[in-house]
């Protein structure tokens, strides 16, 4: 074997590169020709010159903490960012909820809110009549209400007047006080209606009388029975006994 | 904690022992432990933006290595764009050239103590250019197979076999002179003449 083959040789020895065949054949080269020999032993020096410095070189102790250190605000600017990015996404949605929000209180809250009475109100406006609009004559009163009226059978009972009960925030309301003759004295009874859906009763108990489910209850003296029925809310008040007004809804 | 607490902590347990490899190679290219401290954070700070593109089961060591040589070469060409260095064109072949040589390397406030590093092998190497000197310095400090450099440099590894060749001859024809006392050296010089 040739310098000139061995020479290139050198750094792929050094590096574990050669085959076995090939490292014998250098090796055999290095201990017959003292150039090549020099060769091998300046490479061999600088790479524990290497070794050695391989071996002093270290990072100080708090580098870790420092790379650490700036990796957590990385992390917490990357947190910013990804949120800052989600901004649009949120804002958009708070829009679409209130958007919902608004279009729910006015189309589908505002039906039972503003246009619904409340039972309680009207047995508690029996007293006052202030906000009654009297009506003299009965045939006026589907005109002027703009629903028909649908009247149940009252046996005994005499109308003795009729209005609409009108407030602000709701439908008008038909009112009817009728009377009856009871021996000694007078029973009186009063009768609101009003489309489905208008009355509502914020508590009671309901009830199967007949075939209608009747919610059932009282302000005071006065008693009440409220029920649908052809379309139509019907409330009963009256300061006749419970059995009493059960009755009258029954053969109503 | 929160996905970017877990991705932190998942980043540092497997990046973290690598730290004193990658600084080492930072230290050699630079020749200065401030610089190459820098050189490290920066890095990491790089490679934990990009974590998503790395592929699990795959080199970690390289593509960190990557990143950090990169790292290098930016603050190789910042260097070269200072004002007392403006008179160098900014290319490739200037930052070839001037690669690991620091200025810092003259103040001996923050120079690296004889201690801690070899001033003739340091020498020897700032003066090589960086493609000769990167796979000499992933060879040696970091044990790195031909392979691996080459996958690394993104070079042919017959480039890597005879990158280290030309590096270690250049090498060590400098140790040589260095070795040589300035009278022997002004003898050796007249020789030449």
């Amino acid at each position: 074997m040739q310098c000139s083959d061995t020479r290139p040789l050198l750094d792929l020895l050094a590096d574990g590169m050669l085959e076995p065949k090939d490292c014998a054949l250098v090796l055999d080269h290095l201990d017959s020709c003292l150039d090549c020999h020099r060769e091998w032993n300046e490479l061999e020096n600088l790479r524990n010159r290497f070794r050695d410095a391989k071996e002093k070189t270290s990072m100080s102790d708090d580098l870790l903490d420092k790379i650490s250190d700036s990796l957590g605000k990385e992390q917490h600017k990357q947190t910013f960012q990804h949120y800052l990015k989600l901004a649009p996404t949120m804002a958009a949605a708070f829009l679409l909820v209130s958007v919902l929000v608004f279009a729910w209180q006015h189309e589908y809250v505002a039906p039972s809110s503003v246009h619904s009475a409340s039972a309680e109100i009207l047995v508690d406006g029996l007293a006052s009549n202030s906000d009654l609009e009297p009506v003299k004559d009965k045939s006026l009163l589907s005109q002027k209400l703009g629903y028909d009226i649908k009247y149940l059978q009252l046996a005994a009972w005499q109308m003795e007047s009729c209005g609409i009960y009108k407030s602000a925030t709701q439908k008008p309301i038909a009112r009817f006080d009728f009377v009856r003759s009871d021996g000694s004295r007078a029973q009186r009874m009063s009768c609101y209606q009003a489309p489905e859906g208008t009355i509502r009763a914020g508590a009671g108990q309901s009830k199967l009388i007949g075939d209608k489910r009747v919610l059932l209850g009282s302000r005071g003296p006065l008693r009440f029975a409220l029920w649908s029925q052809n379309g139509r809310d019907y409330l009963f008040v009256t300061a006749l006994a419970q059995n009493v007004l059960e009755e009258i809804v029954r053969k109503a | 904690m929160n996905i970017f607490g877990n991705r932190k902590k998942h980043f540092e347990k497997l990046t973290t022992p690598l730290a004193n490899d990658l600084f080492r190679l930072a230290m050699w290219r630079l020749g200065n432990r401030q610089d190459a401290e820098d050189v490290v954070q920066e890095a990491y700070l790089r490679a934990y933006r990009s974590f998503h593109t790395f592929q699990p089961g795959t080199n970690l060591k390289g593509w960190l290595t990557k990143i950090l040589l990169n790292v290098v070469n930016d603050t190789l060409k910042k260097r070269l764009r200072q004002p007392d260095m403006q008179s160098i064109q900014d290319d490739s072949e200037d930052i070839e050239l001037m690669q690991s040589s620091s200025d810092s390397l003259k103040d001996p406030q923050i120079q690296l103590t004889d201690k801690e590093i070899d001033l003739e092998l340091l020498d020897a190497l700032r003066r090589l250019p960086s493609s000769l000197l990167n796979p000499l310095l992933l060879r040696e400090l970091e044990e790195m197979t031909y392979d691996e450099i080459a996958a690394t440099l993104e070079i042919p590894v017959g480039t890597v076999m005879s990158r280290l060749f030309r590096a270690r001859r250049l090498v060590r024809e400098r140790l040589k002179v260095s070795n040589i006392t300035p009278v022997k050296k002004e003898v050796a010089d007249d020789a030449v003449q």
